[in-house]
């Protein structure tokens, strides 16, 4: 390894890595396979919500449970974003159209997620998983942890 | 309690204006409604102003222009439903008995193409790309398809519609009719929704003045009362604009909590609307709209364009201004917009636009983070 790629490395690694927001991804962010999505389950009206909550966004209780999800979800609806949404966006550029989802995701919670597969695979009902990986680096050189998710080729693996 | 009514509207055409000054633009809008209710700025006796993408303070800033008479002037933000939360802060200032004459006005100017990201969207959502505001339209398009069968083609239709009734509007940003093959060859923009089957946002301004209808008959012959005004901010879930998480639990839409409460307020129901102008943000949500207004059964929405139903010659108009897909949106004054038409339709000003016997109108908005307005306006005379 040369030494300009042995720097890289370092700094890599000394990077700190930061979810994309506070209490929405699993702590430890070293061993991206094993990052999930966090959120709350509100033990007087029942529903899920994405994120880490102190009050149910639903019915107001403070009774609240942590939640890890799961790592599969099925698409409720979805569309193919043609054109590159509107600037800062750490995509690609140019923009390479994508699929854009609401995913009802194990445990309960519908969540919007950009999807990875072709506009022609897309399909309601649909099974994917979640893919967590490095989304951008922000402006204190932290890497922002982020999601999308992936067709589940064998859901059952 | 008094009654609230409209004695004056006014706007700016909808569209582009770079070298006008949005204290301007407002004023133009403020003038033409003072002008319309025989009426002199100094007999205002509180405003309230609407915008989301101008600076703090606009409403002040407009003072200057129109001079400084000491009133109260607070701006009202609701993104795409700010004016709507301001109308309704007019009337219930008027019904109150705090005041007899209320200006309730908005402005926006903004550029072309998608809003800047920051301003209703959080960091991540817009980093990931999960800003573009017609994303949301189209997931909800492709689940109405998925639900009810409701096809491209009646998408399309409502966009048609929207093109030829904008060609009556003087006052509409895009005036040229179109075919259906032409708006179903324009480009895909996010799927089902293609170019020409969506608003742009637009620079402009409009008012009313809201007045006790005891003194109404100082400066109008046709005032409109306010017959209900109101203004929600969506329940869990939220299935659109700016939303992330949307899980289940049976609760009713904003549409349909917002337009119930305003039915209620005034004593009416659907099947007394003769004329609507719903936030056709794109032509999808104007079908969704037909249903949760309860102008049609959930799922008929496709039904009622195919059967010409909302035309302007049909048995219920929606948006023979056009609506924002021929107008263009420009946010704080988009509710006030729908305002000066539906007083124009009541008032029999309407013109080429002018849908036979118009008594019933209704006006509705919706925007980001959950806003929802309803207005009902009919005679008073």
């Amino acid at each position: 390894m040369a030494a300009d790629e042995l720097d890289n490395e370092r700094a890599r690694v000394d990077k700190k890595r930061v979810p994309f927001k506070p209490g929405f991804l699993t702590e430890n962010l070293e061993d991206l396979t094993k990052v999930r999505l966090t959120g709350s389950r509100c033990n007087v009206c029942g529903i899920a919500l994405l994120g880490k909550r102190r009050r149910c966004e639903n019915c107001t209780s403070l009774d609240l449970n942590d939640i890890v999800f799961g790592s599969l979800g099925k698409v409720y609806s979805y569309t193919i974003q043609r054109f590159a949404p509107p600037s800062p966006h750490a995509g690609p550029n140019p923009w390479v159209p994508r699929a854009l989802a609401w995913v009802d995701i194990e445990c309960g919670a519908r969540i919007l997620a950009p999807v990875t597969t072709s506009s022609e695979q897309m399909a309601i009902g649909m099974t994917l998983r979640l893919v967590c990986e490095v989304g951008w680096t922000d402006k204190t050189n932290q890497e922002v942890i982020t999601y999308r998710f992936v067709p589940a080729i064998n859901p059952e693996d | 309690m008094p009654k609230a009514v409209i004695v004056g509207v006014g706007t700016t055409r909808f569209g582009r204006h770079p070298d006008v000054h949005f204290t301007h633009l407002a004023a133009e809008a403020i003038e033409s409604a003072l002008t319309d209710a025989n009426m002199d700025f100094r007999q205002i006796q509180q405003a309230f102003c609407s915008r989301v993408y101008l600076p703090a303070s606009t409403g002040a800033r407009v003072m200057e222009v129109m001079g400084r008479t000491g009133i109260s002037c607070p701006d009202v933000e609701g993104a795409c439903g700010g004016a709507v939360a301001g109308l309704r802060q007019a009337t219930m200032m008027v019904e109150s008995g705090q005041c007899d004459i209320v200006l309730a006005f908005g402005v926006e100017k903004i550029g072309k193409g998608f809003m800047p990201p920051d301003v209703l969207y959080d960091e991540w959502q817009y980093m990931m790309g999960m800003s573009q505001n017609p994303q949301y339209w189209a997931l909800n398009a492709r689940r109405h398809m998925h639900e009810y069968g409701t096809t491209e083609e009646q998408i399309g239709r409502v966009a048609v519609k929207a093109k030829r009734n904008g060609v009556l509007n003087p006052n509409a940003f895009f005036r040229k009719a179109m075919t259906l093959e032409e708006i179903m060859a324009s480009p895909r923009v996010v799927d089902p929704l293609r170019l020409y089957m969506l608003c742009s946002p637009v620079d402009g301004a409009a008012a009313a003045i809201v007045c006790n209808a005891k003194i109404a008959h100082r400066y109008s012959s046709k005032a409109v009362e306010i017959a209900a005004c109101i203004h929600k901010v969506s329940q869990f879930p939220l299935l659109n604009a700016s939303s992330y998480c949307a899980s289940e639990t049976g609760n009713a839409t904003v549409y349909a909590t917002t337009s119930r409460l305003a039915y209620e307020t005034a004593g009416l129901g659907p099947e007394d609307i003769d004329v609507a102008e719903v936030q056709d943000n794109d032509a999808f949500s104007e079908i969704e709209y037909y249903e949760e207004l309860g102008l049609c059964p959930k799922g008929e929405g496709g039904r009622l364009i195919d059967e010409g139903v909302t035309e302007i010659g049909g048995q219920l108009p929606v948006n023979p201004s056009g609506g924002l897909q021929a107008k263009g949106e420009p946010l704080g004054a988009s509710h006030y917009g729908q305002i000066h038409e539906i007083v124009s339709q009541i008032r029999g000003d309407a013109n080429a636009r002018q849908v036979a016997g118009a008594q019933v109108g209704l006006a509705q908005v919706f925007g980001a983070w959950g806003h929802c307005g309803v207005t009902i306006l009919k005679p008073s005379w």
